[in-house]
Parts: structure tokens; C-alpha cells; sequence
């Protein structure tokens, strides 16, 4: 008797599915829990929830490093990079793997959508295991490496790594997923830098929030001033107090990083190095 | 899975009953042969891939099908709907596939009377060291609505030895219903599920339905322990009506239930076969009353990596398709346990197995015994670079009570006999094999697969297992096959 009792409902259920089936969709749409990427009239936010959230985890939190965390990821950001993936201006391998398909026909406002429902999310937040010190790599995040003529990251991303517009927010990221996407994305900036010290940023900024704790950013170091003030066309020479410490120095976004003598040299330096 | 190749599924010895009129067949069914006939799986299915536009591996571990990624599970979970629809601003997308399958197995001793130095003539395999064509198969399927789709395969198997006959029928039919309710920070996923044989169903690769190797040979040589449990060897596709109910919550725990039934003809298609020999209706197995299948998984992604331990368990009363209500009952219960790591370019997929039998027989419709038991261990590990190159390693063993009926396999004329291929005299259907692979995917429709068995038990011995001197390791088979989808 359990059996018959058990199969009664189920064989309506699937009395219901069949003509459903039979509808073609006519009726039976479900537009509030559709996974139909193709349809306009489907929110950005179902998408999100039921198509996005597959890889990405339903926060924005995902767990696989191959694809991105994009909890409190900038709007502008995400925005940017999906409008980029449906007109496949952004080609990466994994992108057109896993991409380009489900952003094929998505409209701007499910894409505004989509990037209003992961930005607003709570931050990604940082992996525990991933917080020990790394002073390569925070010194390299602040300060770049100016013999090599690579930027500051802090001059973009931010001193907490949390991006700014366009700019992605980097903390609390995959660092697999950073060590990546950094390759390709800001290839000509890591080209100069050695593999070791890419996973060293890049684990240095995924560690950036962990604990609820942003690190304070550390100074250029009186070597790397020096470097800097070596190279051509410096904006000014540091000057250096008693104890090492360069007086004249100081770290701007405008800038990509730390200059030394006046932001207006600063601005001048830069521009001849373009 | 294909009912009419994949003999150790249980179609081929369904088809290979007819006519026997013994009921041992339900036993030796298991019994045979599976590899021996049969061919397989078809699991890539380029409707979907044409549907959701991404590449084989979002769904697929390392682009290997059938094997499947969390975004794989989560796609069939949620019913096949996930992506674009059939008629779209780029036109309408036919939900129409095709799939091939050849290849040559070659078997170190073909033949028949088990001694290579004055052979009678008469060959265990006539296809032995030739190519041929295995099976090809049509599917259908994709998302219907917004919360019904369809996985459909219908297979022409060409028949063990001869390269220009064979059966075409059903081989997996999944049609399914589901819903995925998302709160603030947790989801899930409900559906229900129309398909046509236990394990389809499922959504991990360690239970016996859709784990490596993906392919049998059509061939008639020994490819996989000859005797099996009853979810592992009874079943393929298009041989019983299933009706299962199942949720996922969290992506961490799965739970599913189903009532397995011998297919009436109102869902005729669901068994669909052109072999009219077919015992039962339409190529069934002949199901006694409500046969109940459950599985449970606990699984935790961490990082590039994902584990699932999980139980799983099937109920099978198998009569003899006389209507009289006897039958013999096959209790399978399973632990069984996955680890994936996932990541570019390395991809690792490991499986273990455990599946206890216990067979009642009073009427001795299969076994000579009143009863029986059979336990099966299974372990594989895989890996693959850049979705491109891999390598396999699988260990499978069965071992159990013996059974007269086993050694009797030579008395039954048109099935697994002593007289004309890996035989039995002990009764007894331990067997432990190796089967190493490794395989290359130049495209991702394309997977040229080179496997090996080495067979280190076989029913019972080492060596003389059919009392002619055949030893286990004659069945080491080599097999090399082609698999094509468009």
C-alpha cells in the first residue's frame, strides 16, 4: 500500500509535466525561477539567482578558483566585463569555455541587473588559510617594482583592494583566479614581474579583508625610493631623513604609486613615461 | 547505456533469454557478460552543448562525458533547462544529435575451447582484432519550458559478430520537472524524474550507471566481470519505467527516491526496442511489482576540489515474464564515495564503490540456491590535461557465494556457454579485473580511447576456470574505439 500511495501523487505530477510538455512552455513559463538566458523577460536577478549562481555560488561567493568571486565586486566592473564577454571583445580560453554563452543574449538591463544583484551582495570575503604573512607580495601590491618599471597594484585597486568603478575590487578574490586573470588582463604589467612574485600579490591580495582586517599599507622602502629616483627622469630625488626614511615621498592613485618631490613633477614624470 | 549492446546492463541478456526459456537467464544475466556484448554509453550529448553554447567541460570533469562538474549536476538537476531556448534571435536550434561509436577489441585467446595450441575453429569472438562499428546513436532533448526538459537516446547496436545487423531501441530516456527556489544564502533543487532505468538518474560517477569505462566493445570478448550485482548488471537502457522524486539542498545534500516497474505500454517508448525477440514488453526486464531505488550524498566543495560520500540501494523482484507472480528478489545496498579536482589544465576524478548483494531465490527461478549474496568493489582514478590527454585506472572485483546455476552457463546454449566462450566450471563468479586506460580528445566531439583489461581472477580461478585450461588472463582484452558526436 506504501507504494501506491507513494506513486499516486508523482503520477500526477508528471500528468502536469507532460502537459507542460506538451505547451511547449505556453503556460508553464516560470519567469521568476527561469533559467532561459535567452529571454528578455527574464530578470537579471532570476539569471543571477539560477543561471550565474551555478558557478559563482548563489552570494557571489564560489568556491572553484576557476571562476571568479563576484560578492561586492564593482558594479561598474561587472558591468564592464559582461557587456565585454557578449560582444566577445573579452576571449580568453575560459571565457569562451564557459562565458560567452550564457552572456550571448543578455540585454543591458539584465546586465545592469546582474551587476546590481552580486555588488550589493557582502564582500567576498578571504580565505582564513591565506593569511599568513607575505611581504613580497604586500610590498609588491603598494610598491610595484620600479626597477623593473612595474606600477603599484595599490595604485589602481585601491589601498584595501577594493577597486573603484571599472576598477575590480582584487580582496578576498581566488588568488589562483587573480594569478590568472592577471596574465591576461594586466599583461603588460606582469610580463616585467616573475611568476613567483605574481602568486605573491596575488595571494597577498586575496588575504586583504581576512578576519574583517584591512592592512594598513606599508611605506616604500628606502631601496625601492632610491631605485625609483635612479631611474630616468625621476620626478624628483627622495631626500632622506636621519633615519632612512624619505621625506619627500608620498602615494597617489593619480600617480599609479609613490612619487617623490611635487605631485605637478609627479604628473610630468608619468606622462613622459607613457 | 544501451540496453542492446551493453549486455552486462542487462539488455543483452534480456534479449538473449528469449528463447532459453530457463529462468536461470535473471542470474546468469548478471552473469554475462557484459562486456561482452555490449557497447555503451553514450553520454555526451551535443544538444545540450548547442543549447547552453559552452564548451564539454563546464559540465564535464576534465571534458570527459559522461563524468560530471558541479555545474554538470547542477544542469541535470535542474532538468536540462538551463540555457538558451530552441528559438532564439540566432535562429531555431533543431534539438537533434548524433553520436558514433567504433573501434576494434582484440582478446589474447579467442578461442572457444580454451586452447590456443590446437584450436577446434570455433572463435569466442568473430569480430576479434577487427574494426567495426559498435553502436550509433540519436538524441533528443533540451529544456521544453522553463521547468521541464528532456535527455533522449535511441541506439542502433550492432550485434556481437556481424557488422551488418543489430537492434535499434531505447537506450536513456530521462524527462524531467524541476524547480530551483533560491533564498538569502541558501537554494533548492527539486525535481522529478520520468526515465527508463535505476542509477540514469543519478548525478555522481561512482555508481555503476555512469562510471569509467564509458565504453564497452560490441564484440563478444569478456570486457568487465561477467557476473554482476543487479544494479550493476541487469539494467541498461530502455529496460524499466522509473518514477523518481529528489532534491538537492545547498549543493550539499541529495536525496532521491524512485519506484522502478516494468514498463507498461503506455509509456512504450521508454523501452522501445526493434527486436522483436525481446522477453517481457518492449525489451523490459521483467519487473515484479513496485522495485524501490534510494540514494543519499553528503558533498563539500573545497577549493578546485569537490568530495561526495554517499549510499545508495535498489530492490529488484525479477520473475520470469509469465505473469505468475514469482519472482527472485535482489537486494543491493552501496556506500560509494567521489573526489573531483578540477582546475586548467590539471583535472583529477577518483571513485570508490561498494555494493553488497543478497539474492532470494525460493522458487530457484535463476539460482540453484535458495539464496545467494554478491559483493562488488570498485576504484577508479583519472586523470586529464587540458581537456585533452588522460589517463585511467579502474580496479573491479566480484565475489560470492557460488552457485551450481553458474557452472550450468554451458547448458544454456545461446547464452554465456563453456562451449563457446570464457566458460565456468566452479560455479563460483569471483573475478577481479584491471582495466588501465588512456585516452586522447582532439576536439571536444572527438575521443579516440585506447583500453586494457587484465583479468586476475575469473570465475573462481586463476587458471583452468572452465576446466579446458583457459586461464583468466586469456580474456585480457585490448580495446581501441572512436567516439564522435555532432
Amino acid at each position: 500500500m506504501i507504494k501506491t500511495v507513494m506513486l499516486i501523487p508523482l503520477a500526477r505530477a508528471f500528468r502536469v509535466a507532460a502537459l507542460c510538455s506538451v505547451a511547449l512552455g505556453a503556460g508553464c513559463a516560470n519567469l521568476e525561477r527561469s533559467r532561459d538566458w535567452s529571454d528578455e523577460h527574464v530578470s537579471g536577478e532570476v539569471l543571477a539567482q539560477q543561471v550565474c549562481s551555478t558557478c559563482h555560488g548563489v552570494t557571489g561567493q564560489s568556491v572553484n578558483p576557476l571562476f571568479p568571486k563576484l560578492a561586492g565586486q564593482q558594479k561598474a566592473y561587472i558591468q564592464g566585463q559582461l557587456e565585454a564577454i557578449r560582444g566577445r571583445d573579452r576571449n580568453s580560453e575560459r571565457t569562451r569555455q564557459f562565458m560567452w554563452g550564457p552572456a550571448r543574449f543578455l540585454t543591458n538591463q539584465q546586465i545592469e541587473q546582474v551587476a546590481t544583484y552580486f555588488s550589493s551582495q557582502p564582500e567576498m570575503g578571504a580565505e582564513l588559510g591565506s593569511t599568513e604573512a607575505n611581504e613580497r607580495g604586500k610590498t609588491l601590491y603598494y610598491q610595484g617594482l620600479p626597477s623593473a618599471g612595474v606600477e603599484s597594484c595599490a595604485s589602481c585597486h585601491g589601498d584595501a583592494a577594493q577597486g573603484d568603478d571599472v576598477v575590480p575590487r582584487l580582496a578576498g578574490q581566488h588568488p589562483a583566479y587573480l594569478e590568472s586573470r592577471a596574465r591576461i588582463a594586466m599583461a603588460r604589467n606582469v610580463a616585467r614581474l616573475s611568476d613567483a612574485d605574481i602568486a605573491s600579490i596575488s595571494a597577498y591580495v586575496a588575504s586583504i579583508g581576512a578576519g574583517g582586517v584591512t592592512p594598513a599599507r606599508i611605506a616604500p622602502s628606502v631601496e625601492a625610493l632610491v631605485r625609483l629616483a635612479d631611474r630616468p627622469d625621476p620626478p624628483a630625488p627622495p631626500v632622506f631623513d636621519a633615519n632612512g626614511n624619505a621625506q619627500n615621498c608620498r602615494y597617489s592613485v593619480w600617480t599609479y604609486g609613490w612619487y617623490c618631490g611635487s605631485f605637478f613633477d609627479a604628473i610630468v614624470y608619468h606622462l613622459k613615461r607613457q | 547505456m544501451n540496453t542492446h549492446a551493453r549486455a552486462w546492463l542487462g539488455g543483452e541478456p534480456a534479449r538473449r533469454l528469449h528463447g532459453v526459456g530457463s529462468l536461470r537467464v535473471w542470474w546468469l544475466a548478471s552473469a554475462v557478460l557484459a562486456a561482452s556484448l555490449a557497447s555503451t554509453t553514450a553520454q555526451a550529448i551535443p544538444v545540450f552543448a548547442r543549447q547552453v553554447q559552452q564548451n564539454c567541460v563546464a559540465c564535464h570533469v576534465g571534458g570527459q562525458y559522461p563524468e560530471l562538474t558541479p555545474y554538470g549536476r547542477y544542469f541535470k538537476l535542474t532538468g536540462y533547462t538551463q540555457g538558451a531556448g530552441q528559438v532564439t534571435q540566432d535562429g531555431v536550434a533543431l534539438p537533434v544529435a548524433f553520436s558514433l561509436q567504433m573501434g576494434m577489441n582484440h582478446m589474447r585467446n579467442n578461442a572457444a575451447d580454451g586452447n590456443p595450441a590446437a584450436p577446434s575453429g570455433t572463435e569466442i569472438d568473430a569480430r576479434n582484432g577487427r574494426f567495426s562499428p559498435d553502436q550509433a546513436s540519436v538524441y533528443f532533448g533540451g529544456r521544453i519550458s522553463d521547468n521541464v526538459g528532456l535527455f533522449a537516446q535511441y541506439t542502433f547496436a550492432w550485434d556481437k559478430g556481424n557488422n551488418h545487423s543489430g537492434t535499434f531501441g531505447a537506450d536513456n530516456v530521462d524527462l524531467r520537472y524541476a524547480d530551483h527556489l533560491v533564498g538569502p544564502t541558501s537554494d533548492l533543487i527539486w525535481g522529478l524524474s520520468l526515465n527508463n532505468n535505476p542509477g540514469l538518474t543519478d548525478v555522481f560517477n561512482s555508481t555503476p550507471a555512469w562510471s569509467y569505462p564509458f565504453q564497452y566493445s560490441a564484440s563478444g570478448s569478456a570486457t568487465a566481470p561477467p557476473v554482476q550485482t543487479a544494479i550493476e548488471g541487469f539494467y541498461g537502457g530502455g529496460t524499466a519505467r522509473g518514477v523518481n522524486a529528489y532534491f538537492a539542498l545547498d549543493r550539499t545534500y541529495y536525496a532521491e527516491l524512485g519506484i522502478y516497474q516494468k514498463n507498461p505500454n503506455a509509456t512504450k517508448l521508454l523501452t522501445y526496442t526493434s527486436d522483436s525477440g525481446a522477453p517481457g514488453n518492449n525489451g523490459t526486464v521483467p519487473l515484479v511489482g513496485a522495485n524501490p531505488y534510494a540514494r543519499l550524498a553528503y558533498t563539500q566543495e573545497f577549493g578546485p576540489g569537490n568530495l561526495m560520500v554517499g549510499a545508495f540501494g535498489l530492490r529488484s523482484k525479477i520473475g520470469d515474464g509469465s505473469g505468475n507472480g514469482l519472482a527472485t528478489t535482489y537486494t543491493d545496498r552501496g556506500v560509494d564515495a567521489q573526489y573531483q579536482y578540477i582546475s586548467d589544465p590539471h583535472v583529477i576524478s577518483a571513485q570508490l564503490r561498494y555494493i553488497s548483494e543478497k539474492v532470494s531465490d525460493p522458487a530457484n527461478l535463476a539460482l540453484s540456491n535458495p539464496s545467494a549474496s554478491l559483493r562488488s568493489f570498485y576504484a577508479k582514478a583519472m586523470y586529464v590535461f587540458r581537456a585533452k590527454y588522460g589517463a585511467g585506472l579502474a580496479y573491479w572485483s566480484e565475489s560470492g557465494s557460488s552457485d551450481a546455476s553458474l557452472a550450468d552457463a554451458g547448458n544454456n546454449a545461446n547464452f554465456f556457454s563453456c562451449a563457446d566462450a570464457p566458460a565456468c566450471t566452479t560455479g563460483s563468479p569471483t573475478t577481479k579485473v584491471w582495466i588501465p586506460g588512456i585516452f586522447w580528445q582532439p576536439l571536444q566531439n572527438v575521443r579516440l580511447t585506447l583500453y586494457q583489461t587484465y583479468f586476475t581472477q575469473f570465475l573462481g580461478a586463476r587458471r583452468n576456470y572452465d576446466g579446458s585450461g583457459r586461464k583468466a588472463s586469456d580474456n585480457n582484452s585490448t580495446y581501441l574505439y572512436l567516439w564522435m558526436d555532432w
